[in-house]
């Protein structure tokens, strides 16, 4: 199937201090992927490129085929795009809002909308500015997905809305999925928003990229293995991280033929669970200062 | 109608909807200085260049200066500072072309009328413009600083686009010298070259009244396209952060 | 619709087969009868906090093992199943479950006989009238 969004080779340098990419990430219609990073890590900037908002300095996006960064701006109205922080709003209201917007988007779903207002709650006669943060991205994500675009680009959506609030969107956003057409690309740091919706995740960390991962591949590399006695300073083939006798590994098959061979006994082997995972993605990127490891890390899938 | 002129009336509605307040504050204004003009022609004979610059500064900024909250110049990020509901433009699925003709029809809107008005009440209220000028000079007079209003006016507008240069502190010093220079020119140009700016204009009007006009003319419709094209050009080569 | 489908993410058996084996019991013990919808494959992945790569695969596998069936833009439902096949399943899957609690036996260090024993203890202890058709 042809991506719906292809990025490749993308490379930003922002003032003299931060370097995004290079970045190659490709996504199919009718998945969802996650896009993870430490803060500061390009999250937002990376999205702002894909939005043309910022001009990469190498490679190329392009959205349903159609250069992004071109003369020809028609790939705009196949995006959806909600900013983290919204520019532009605060003098109108929910109801002159949905007035300007609704008629830019061919398949503008008045009853998704008027569905979200309802459920959310959301005064559409009130100023934005008036708004509480909370309040003010339930109108955003009102005025936002129901624009039907084929790629929903989300930006830490759910920052400050409530528990309730959180998991009302991860069910429309299931419904809005149903089609099956549909690509979502979302970042967050809500273990919820990664676990329950995400098909894929993208790591960055300081503006590199770590990986395209499928989500199960990525669980499915890590295991913790609880040993029946303590070690020795044995280094462990895979081993990423040991707390006395519990030992975490990126590459089970071989930390499990291992500990065979040297007939090193465990009781228990589990897996971890998915922010475990993304910590030690990240934070073992902090120790080893950005140097690229494991044979897990896939830049761009093929 | 072409679909992009369509398209930018259309996006132009909301602003235009919450600023209704900022044009009654805008008809104050320009009442307010429709009488420091009178006096300031009153006082012509001492040379009263103040005329000079508030005739300018009007002309080129009281458009810019008048935004309701909300449409106001809004830090964007860092070191961008930009026209908030142009940002929002950028988001949603217009070309730059289109976000640029909302601005510009917007800022049309938000001065043409007030300045016409300034100077029609000039011409009907004082007997001093009136024993200057003609009515058809006056008519000339009135086009040469409405199209001014444009070509002079809509580059103060293509701050709206925002930049991301890096402002060092040389580059800062520059343009504000730059403009302790143009005032300065401003306040001694009659020394010069015997007459103000708002005197020269009237000169033109008198002596070349169809002229001067049609020139204004042409210069007002280069002005926009001008700066039409500037801004989507800056608009192209700034980074949004 | 919640479906009684538990996935444990420790286990060596992959996702994707625990999925298909679950429903396999469901439909083959009637507590997922002919004609059932099915939870779409987004649905079902936001449930089981899985990808849809995950569970598009497990619904490939019910599908061409007959189990289950798609109607263009009408969804998932459980297929009518041959009773031979049904039987097959039903003997599969109480045959695995009585593997598993055997394996779990023996790594507690029990031998053969002794796991016998408990299990005719737990046969004998087992309330009257639940067993009995």
């Amino acid at each position: 199937m042809e991506p719906l969004l292809y990025i490749s080779n993308l490379e930003k340098h922002i003032m003299d201090d931060f370097h995004l990419g290079p970045i190659n990430l490709h996504l199919e219609p009718g998945t969802i992927t996650a896009l993870i990073g430490n803060n500061g890590s390009g999250k937002s900037t990376l999205l702002k490129t894909i939005m043309n908002l910022v001009k990469p300095d190498h490679g190329n996006i392009k959205i349903d085929n159609k250069f992004v960064h071109g003369e020809n701006e028609s790939w705009k109205p196949l995006v959806a795009y909600q900013p983290q922080t919204i520019i532009g709003w605060n003098a109108f209201t929910g109801e002159i809002l949905k007035r300007l917007i609704a008629p830019l988007y061919p398949n503008w779903d008045e009853r998704l909308f008027q569905k979200m207002i309802e459920l959310f709650d959301v005064p559409l006669h009130k100023k934005f500015s008036k708004l509480s943060q909370g309040v003010q991205q339930k109108l955003n994500l009102a005025l936002t997905v129901p624009r039907n675009a084929p790629l929903l680009i989300l930006d830490e959506p759910t920052s400050f809305m409530d528990i309730p609030s959180k998991k009302l969107l991860i069910d429309l956003l299931v419904d809005w999925m149903e089609p099956g057409n549909r690509s979502i690309l979302i970042a967050s740091h809500q273990i919820d928003d990664i676990k329950k919706l995400s098909d894929y995740l993208f790591v960055l960390h300081n503006g590199k990229m770590l990986g395209h991962f499928e989500k199960e591949e990525l669980t499915s590399t890590y295991a913790r293995f609880w040993l029946n006695d303590s070690l020795s300073d044995t280094s462990i083939p895979g081993e990423v991280s040991r707390e006395d006798r519990m030992i975490i590994s990126d590459n089970p098959a071989e930390t499990e033929a291992f500990l065979e061979a040297m007939s090193i006994k465990w009781s228990n082997r589990s897996s971890l669970e998915l922010d475990d995972i993304i910590t030690i993605l990240l934070n073992n990127k902090k120790k080893m200062g950005g140097i690229q490891h494991g044979s897990h890390v896939n830049s761009g899938r093929p | 109608m072409s679909d992009d002129f369509k398209l930018a009336l259309q996006l132009s509605k909301p602003e235009l909807k919450v600023s209704w307040s900022s044009y009654i504050g805008q008809y104050l204004l320009y009442s307010l200085f429709t009488f420091l003009f009178i006096q300031g022609f009153n006082a012509q004979e001492s040379r009263f260049v103040g005329l000079d610059l508030f005739f300018l500064i009007l002309f080129v900024y009281g458009p810019i200066w008048s935004r309701v909250k909300g449409l106001q110049f809004q830090q964007i990020s860092g070191n961008i500072w930009a026209s908030p509901t142009l940002i929002m433009g950028l988001h949603l699925p217009v070309k730059k072309q289109v976000i640029v003709l909302k601005s510009i029809i917007l800022y049309l809107i938000g001065s043409f009328p007030f300045q016409l008005y300034m100077l029609i009440m000039l011409y009907l209220i004082s007997p001093k413009v009136r024993g200057i000028m003609e009515l058809d000079a006056y008519v000339s007079f009135v086009i040469i600083w409405l199209s001014f209003g444009i070509y002079a006016g809509l580059s103060a507008l293509s701050a709206d686009v925002g930049s991301n240069m890096k402002r060092n502190s040389l580059s800062f010093i520059l343009s504000l010298l730059l403009i302790a220079v143009i005032i300065a020119f401003i306040f001694f140009m009659p020394f010069f070259v015997t007459y103000g700016v708002v005197e020269w204009t009237i000169i033109l009007a008198k002596k070349w009244s169809m002229a001067s006009a049609i020139l204004s003319i042409i210069f007002a419709i280069i002005g926009i396209h001008y700066w039409k094209n500037k801004m989507v050009k800056l608009m192209k080569n700034t980074d949004y952060l | 619709m919640e479906l009684p489908i538990k996935i444990s993410k420790d286990s060596r058996e992959p996702i994707y087969h625990q999925i298909v084996n679950q429903f396999k019991a469901l439909i083959a013990g009637g507590q997922l009868p002919t004609g059932t919808p099915l939870p779409s494959i987004r649905a079902l992945s936001k449930d089981l906090e899985i990808s849809i790569i995950t569970t598009r695969r497990a619904y490939q596998d019910l599908e061409v093992q007959g189990f289950i069936k798609t109607l263009q833009g009408k969804g998932t439902f459980v297929a009518e199943l041959a009773d031979d096949l049904k039987q097959e399943v039903k003997v599969s899957s109480v045959h695995k479950i009585m593997e598993n609690a055997i394996n779990t036996a023996i790594n507690y260090d029990y031998n053969l006989e002794q796991i016998k024993d408990i299990f005719l203890e737990i046969l004998h202890t087992y309330p009257k009238g639940k067993g009995d058709n």
